[in-house]
């Protein structure tokens, strides 16, 4: 499947900016699934200084700043993307979660223990029992680890409602347990904290998800939005499987992936800080949208 | 030996016990004989009377507390600031011993940046199974951001710091390594060398204590090296979290030690991925900063998670190699004590060599086979924390009870990476001066190495700190506490022979950007400036009205003394609008005077002035800053209530001491863009209350009034009007006297003026930014001392205004840089 891809970030700010400095990731990454042929970042003002850089997750970064008044910025991303189907492997032969865990412990740098990295807490999922307690009944012992996966994608599915008015970007994940309501980036810092706290390692991705209009229906524009999900390790054979707990399935053509981390703090798509602002306004406008429409 | 260094505990016999003597005289030796290196001292120390002993600790803590309020920050305004403890009894190292520790220390330093230089690039550490892959991963102070960077200079680790103890069988023993931000102490060691060496010149001389002057030279010409030259000298900063840190005055003493500025993350800023200093004439490149802030505070856009201070921009100026950083962000990861136990078979199999110093026995509690063992016996142990995460630790096993112990053993499995068992350690003792004698006293020398380009240096000496209890010296405090110095004697050709720590000043002018203030400094002088002379205008008016309430003045006294309360309500003392109940006064008067919580009284306004001298504290001398503490002692009273004769002395006493201010920044300041900016503060507040002064009396009424004699009197010039005038004062020649005066110091006129004879001395260049208008203003000012006519109350406002917008048109071009002028 190809894209178009345009990501539109508008800040407004009250009262003139006069310096700032911004990280931005995204730039769609290339992958086994999916390539990026073509990438630019157009940004407004000009930036006086820009660079770019592999991050340590390998997302690649920019840096820019901008100096002189500006009351609004404008940040806008567009590529082409090719994702290709997914051959995803079958639940019931992965390895049993418990061996998936151990493997990562090993006292030597393995795959396994390289991707072991993502099973600690991190600046935005804590581990505890209560989460190890959620997730517990899919996990019982010896099953594959695939299948608990799935298992509990579709139980966060079920037990949590979609509202974008229940939290924001700040609402700790152990509220989003309570509260059994979150957005997407609340239901994959969830689920985060559930496998890690089990032991397993898991990491956050950032990225698009094509979402078809209704039938008879022409696509809006700006409909789309960013959207979040997991990975998951499911031992060397299988390495790391996606899975979106929002949508209940696994992801495949219709998934673009543009950076992943420990959490949402290691692959926010733009972050800035600065001088002389009051308070802000932000508007985001994604456009995902299929070549053949084109 | 090397055997026993392997991660495993059943075959580490480390210095647990095995030897027989449960604890090591650092003095005397096992048959009772004073040791060779300590003869000297011994003989002399021994020998103290009672009355020798309280002299030289009177006189020790004496020279401290002078220290202590040259370079602490006032603890009402710091918060964390106190003078610390000096023990006058050095701790001895004989030569012998020193050999061996400073190649032991040299071979640490480089053997940890060659793990983190490792850690942070391709990782073969963990590759190779030296260093389990999840120490890495789950510490918080491995950096991710650092990951793959090539840092300026080379190295991860540039300076370190190391706690020792000498174990039983006599041997120094790693306790703990500090290889982040801080190495706290540093500063500190010169500071116990400057007393002590002074209290004990004889034993000092004997002895030849090796100096420690050279070894801070290098640490100046290596931190200037790690930049590359770009044709002159590199500049080097030295960033400091601020004067609220505990460990503020130390950043301050070390950093002009060095000869480099000491900054605050405001001062600083990044454009084109290049880091600059915000001075007055601009912003100036910097190639070099020496990191006294925690990596999480250097820069909030790579801090993931929201809020966080710093520079934004300065990892990605560190990331292209435009600026070096010391230590290099991620360098504190190997503090961790979980990394010990895996630092030998690392030098063994990567340097080729043995490790020298022995350490004690630790355990990273994630190693399965490890945990098991450990807790097993865990009572032997004290339990740390592996990246600093638990308020609870650290903990001493031994001392829990059955049931605790059974609690920490549950959290430990369920988190064992968290934590690092460490042997409970009885360090040795050496004597410490007490009030009711020579005690023994068990002692921890924190030693300091340098990775210098052309290999490490290690400094001849050291911080030793002293413990008070029977507690493992890993529950002592991590912070000052009692301390004593460390010598290191020579009976050699004493290879750092130069002369010892020279007055920090001698290198002030060394560094080419010593001259340039930093904008930050300038806006604190400024209102060092502006607070000063409110206080002294404040303490003036309170003054007169006491003598005039006390029944000093003679005739008039009511109406005069309505007067002055008519005054000060005119002024920013007491809030707009207030009133000042005739049977209140005394008392309103002693809350201005004494009371902490008055807002615009005295302590406050005292309060305002050490906050913003406190800031700009390394540009200040010592005789200032003693000067400033004493003020706030004057105003500090514990009384609630006061005669108006106490209240009267106090005041005298405060325009005695704000007389000296004066006089000291006119006498014993340089010249300098600081001296201007505190000058032309203290000339815009004192127009302000000129101005204030006339506009009360010209509303009270034309003519002969009450108000004048109180007026001339706040404003120290009835002399003068006396020697004029053989009349009672009238309002206009008042005004010619208080106004239009240029020759009177008290007058609005001569204000005005000085700031325009200083004006084209301002920095930077006549015709940028908003120096045109600065100019203007003041000029139309001036002008207006042209014309004959007295002001009415409109006017005078209108002049008062005019001034506070003077003082905002040098905010803006001085101080906060929205304009870039890079230089």
């Amino acid at each position: 499947m190809k894209y178009s891809l345009i990501h539109r970030t508008k800040y407004t700010y009250e009262g003139a900016v006069t310096v700032s400095h911004h990280l931005a990731r995204l730039a769609p990454r290339t992958l086994p699934g999916q390539r990026c042929p073509w990438h630019e970042l157009e940004i407004q003002p000009v930036p006086v200084g820009r660079g770019v850089h592999m991050d340590s997750y390998g997302n690649t970064t920019y840096y820019f700043e901008i100096e002189g008044k500006h009351e609004v910025l404008e940040v806008t991303a567009r590529s082409l993307v090719e994702v290709f189907p997914t051959n995803h492997p079958v639940a019931i032969l992965t390895p049993s979660w418990e061996l998936v865990r151990d493997g990562c412990h090993l006292e030597k740098l393995t795959p396994c223990s390289e991707a072991g990295a993502f099973r600690f807490a991190s600046p935005m999922v804590p581990l505890g029992d209560d989460f190890a307690a959620y997730a517990h009944p899919e996990f019982f012992p010896g099953r594959p680890i695939l299948e608990a996966v799935l298992a509990l994608t579709n139980r966060i599915f079920k037990d949590f409602k979609f509202d974008p008015r229940a939290t924001d970007v700040t609402t700790p994940v152990s509220e989003v347990l309570k509260k059994r309501a979150g957005v997407c980036q609340d239901f994959a810092h969830l689920m985060l904290a559930c496998l890690r706290s089990l032991g397993l390692p898991a990491r956050y991705v950032s990225g698009y998800l094509e979402t078809a209009p209704p039938p008879g229906k022409i696509r809006l524009t700006g409909a789309d939005a960013s959207h979040a999900w997991v990975s998951v390790f499911c031992g060397e054979g299988s390495g790391w499987i996606d899975t979106d707990p929002t949508n209940n399935l696994l992801p495949g053509e219709r998934h673009i992936t543009v950076a992943w981390g420990r959490d949402f703090s290691d692959v926010s798509p733009l972050r800035g800080v600065t001088l002389g602002a009051g308070g802000q306004r932000l508007s985001v406008a994604v456009d995902v949208i299929p070549v053949e429409e084109l | 030996m090397a055997e026993s260094f392997r991660s495993n505990p059943s075959q580490s016999q480390q210095q647990s016990a095995a030897a027989a003597p449960p604890v090591w005289d650092e003095m005397t030796d096992s048959r009772g004989l004073i040791r060779h290196h300590w003869q000297a001292l011994s003989s002399k120390i021994l020998r103290w009377s009672t009355e020798d002993r309280a002299s030289i600790a009177a006189t020790a803590s004496r020279m401290i507390e002078d220290l202590g309020t040259t370079f602490n920050v006032y603890s009402d305004v710091g918060g964390a600031g106190q003078p610390y403890e000096l023990d006058p009894i050095p701790l001895l190292i004989s030569p012998a011993e020193w050999a061996h520790v400073s190649a032991g220390l040299a071979q640490r330093i480089r053997l940890i940046d060659v793990v983190l230089t490792d850690l942070y690039g391709p990782q073969k550490l963990l590759r190779d199974g030296l260093i389990p892959p999840d120490l890495v991963h789950s510490s918080p102070a491995f950096l991710q951001y650092s990951r793959g960077v090539q840092p300026l200079g080379g190295h991860f680790l540039v300076t370190s710091g190391c706690d020792l103890v000498r174990s039983a069988s006599g041997a120094w023993t790693v306790l703990r390594d500090h290889t982040g931000a801080a190495p706290g102490g540093l500063g500190q060691v010169l500071e116990n060398r400057n007393v002590t060496a002074n209290l004990l010149p004889e034993a000092f001389e004997a002895l030849r204590v090796a100096r420690l002057g050279n070894f801070f030279d290098l640490e100046r010409g290596m931190l200037q090296a790690l930049a590359p030259s770009r044709g002159e000298m590199a500049n080097v900063v030295f960033l400091t979290p601020g004067f609220r840190h505990p460990s503020y005055f130390e950043h301050a003493y070390k950093a002009r030690l060095l000869g480099f500025p000491l900054v605050e993350p405001a001062d600083l800023t990044v454009r084109e991925q290049r880091l600059y200093l915000k001075t007055l004439a601009g912003l100036r490149r910097i190639d070099g900063v020496v990191c006294r802030i925690g990596d999480e505070g250097l820069d909030p856009l790579e801090n993931g998670v929201h809020g966080g201070g710093g520079v934004p921009g300065m990892i990605e100026s560190w990331r292209t190699g435009n600026v070096a950083l010391a230590n290099a962000p991620g360098a504190g990861f190997a503090s961790t004590p979980a990394l010990m136990p895996f630092l030998p078979g690392i030098c063994r199999k990567w340097l080729g060599e043995e490790i020298m110093l022995p350490f004690v026995e630790t355990w990273w509690l994630s190693q399965d086979h490890v945990r098991k063992r450990v807790l097993d016996q865990l009572h032997r142990y004290v339990l740390l924390p592996a990246f600093n995460r638990d308020p609870l630790l650290p903990l001493r096993c031994a001392s829990l009870s059955p049931s605790a112990r059974k609690q920490w053993m549950a959290v430990i499995e369920a988190r064992p990476y968290d934590f690092v068992a460490q042997l409970d350690v009885t360090p040795s003792e050496a004597p410490s001066l007490e009030a009711r004698g020579i005690r023994q006293r068990p002692v921890v020398w924190r030693a300091f190495a340098l990775n210098a380009n052309e290999g490490p240096m290690v400094l001849p000496g050291g911080l030793a700190r002293v413990g008070k209890t029977a507690q493992a010296p890993q529950l002592w405090p991590g912070h000052a506490g009692f301390t004593k110095d460390v010598w290191v004697s020579n009976d050699t050709m004493d290879l750092m022979a130069k002369p010892d720590v020279k007055s920090p000043r001698a290198y002030k002018d060394r560094h080419p950007a010593a001259a340039e203030v930093p904008s930050r400094i300038a806006e604190q002088l400024f209102w060092v400036g502006r607070y000063a002379e409110r206080i002294e205008f404040a303490t003036r008016l309170l003054r007169v009205t006491l003598r005039y309430l006390s029944g000093e003045a003679g005739l008039h006294q009511q109406d005069q003394l309505d007067s002055c309360l008519a005054l000060i309500r005119g002024t920013h003392l007491v809030q707009k609008g207030a009133v000042i109940h005739p049977t209140q006064t005394l008392k309103t008067l002693s809350a201005l005077i004494h009371d902490q919580s008055a807002r615009g009284g005295i302590p406050y306004l005292t309060r305002s002035l050490l906050l913003n001298a406190a800031a700009a504290r390394d540009r200040l001398s010592d005789d200032t800053w003693r000067f400033f503490n004493r003020l706030d002692g004057v105003v500090h009273s514990p009384l609630v209530y006061h005669s108006a004769a106490e209240l009267l002395r106090t005041l005298d006493t405060l325009v005695l001491h704000l007389a000296a201010f004066s006089g000291m920044q006119a006498e014993n300041m340089t010249r300098g863009q600081g001296w201007r900016f505190l000058e032309v503060g203290r000339r815009i507040e004192r127009s302000l209350s000129g101005l204030s002064l006339l506009r009360t009396a010209v509303q009270q009424g034309d003519g002969e009034t009450p108000i004048l004699d109180p007026l001339l009197e706040t404003c120290d010039s009835v002399m003068t009007y006396r020697r004029r005038h053989f009349s009672r004062p009238s309002l206009q020649p008042v005004f010619d006297l208080i106004f239009f005066d240029r020759t009177n110091p008290r007058a609005v006129a001569f204000q005005v003026h000085i700031i325009l004879t200083e004006l084209p001395r301002f920095p930077g260049e006549p015709d940028f930014g908003l120096l045109p208008k600065i100019r203007e203003h003041i000029k139309e000012l001036d002008q207006r001392f042209e014309n004959p006519t007295a002001p009415d109350g409109n006017e005078l406002g209108r002049l008062f205004d005019s001034h506070e917008v003077f003082s905002d048109l040098l905010t803006q071009h001085y101080f906060s840089h929205s304009v870039r002028r890079v230089y």
